[in-house]
């Protein structure tokens, strides 16, 4: 059992500098909210000290469970306060033909993070979990309590819906 | 595997999240597909910009310094319920156990008579008796004459003295 886990105040405190920031990132990118994104860093620190006696080592990585209830916290916060930005609104660069290459050199970061935030929570989830924690998909299965498949299936599309907003694509083999 | 189904594992290809097999038919595939080779590489120029978003937004946002001094008086204050001890199965299985050898040794206490002879109840004929003349019927409960009681109570539907042993 780590210290914190038995109430110790001060260890909790260490505990909260050394992944408060990694909590705050996932939630800022899971929501597209900075607010939001502080008040669910609280929320998973209330949360975990509330529950600290469940957590148990022999079950998982201490990081997957902290990942697990900033989801879930952001997946709440998310449906509680749907992104501001209408998916109309939302200038992203004309990349033209030959959009392969200008889809690097083009893509703006600020206009992929709000085409993100038109997506569907969930899949903003996945797409977090692995290209920003650079999780594995059982990882993130384990963390978004979902079958493996499921993740398969959401990080495709969750990348489809970002491409084809800008090379449309067909295929009739 | 057609063109449906590659597409659907595109992603976890250039994630390594195939298996052996699905990698072989998925190249297999791609070597003679230009519609999913072009896929292919636009995923992963998506993938490439949005891990480039990601680091730079991470990098940009910050969360207030004083968040965890807004945050410790409500920790500190927190004090856990009951219920809240039993939630993990470990400390169910524990106080399972507890309360079946409370209810067990209860059991033994009770069938041995440590418990029974305690407590008398006698009927009485005239519920006004006072206690000051114990009938014979105590004498098989190791009561004898002139013996005080405790908290005696009166059951006026049965008609019956409850008495305590001193």
């Amino acid at each position: 059992m780590e210290k914190w886990q038995t109430g110790d105040i001060v260890a909790f405190e260490e505990f909260f500098r050394e992944h408060g920031r990694t909590v705050f990132n996932n939630a800022y990118l899971i929501t597209g909210n900075r607010e939001d994104a502080e008040d669910i860093l609280q929320e998973v620190f209330t949360s975990v000290w509330k529950s600290r006696h469940t957590y148990d080592p022999a079950k998982g990585k201490l990081s997957t469970w902290l990942h697990r209830i900033t989801v879930n916290e952001s997946l709440r916060k998310r449906r509680k306060n749907p992104p501001m930005i209408p998916l109309d609104n939302i200038q992203l660069p004309d990349t033209g033909d030959g959009r392969d290459e200008r889809l690097i050199t083009h893509f703006e970061n600020e206009d992929m993070i709000r085409a993100m935030n038109t997506l569907d929570g969930r899949l903003r989830a996945v797409l977090v979990l692995r290209y920003f924690n650079d999780m594995s998909y059982e990882e993130i299965a384990q963390a978004a309590g979902i079958p493996l498949g499921t993740v398969k299936s959401r990080i495709n599309h969750g990348l489809k819906a970002l491409r084809q907003r800008f090379v449309p694509q067909s295929c009739d083999n | 595997m057609n063109c449906k189904e590659v597409k659907q594992l595109l992603a976890a290809y250039l994630d390594n999240e195939v298996t052996a097999e699905e990698r072989r038919q998925i190249e297999a595939h791609l070597a003679v597909c230009p519609d999913c080779k072009k896929e292919l590489d636009e995923l992963a120029a998506a993938q490439k910009s949005l891990r480039q978003a990601f680091q730079a937004a991470a990098s940009r946002a910050e969360y207030r310094r004083d968040t965890w001094r807004e945050l410790q008086p409500e920790l500190e204050a927190y004090r856990p319920s009951f219920l809240s001890l039993l939630r993990t199965r470990r400390r169910r299985l524990v106080m399972t156990i507890i309360m079946a050898a409370l209810i067990i040794t209860l059991i033994v206490l009770w069938a041995t008579g440590v418990c029974r002879d305690s407590v008398v109840d006698v009927v009485f004929n005239n519920p006004h008796d006072n206690f000051s003349t114990i009938p014979t019927l105590y004498t098989d409960v190791s009561c004898s004459e002139g013996d005080t009681f405790l908290q005696p109570s009166y059951n006026r539907l049965t008609n019956t003295h409850q008495l305590y042993i001193c």
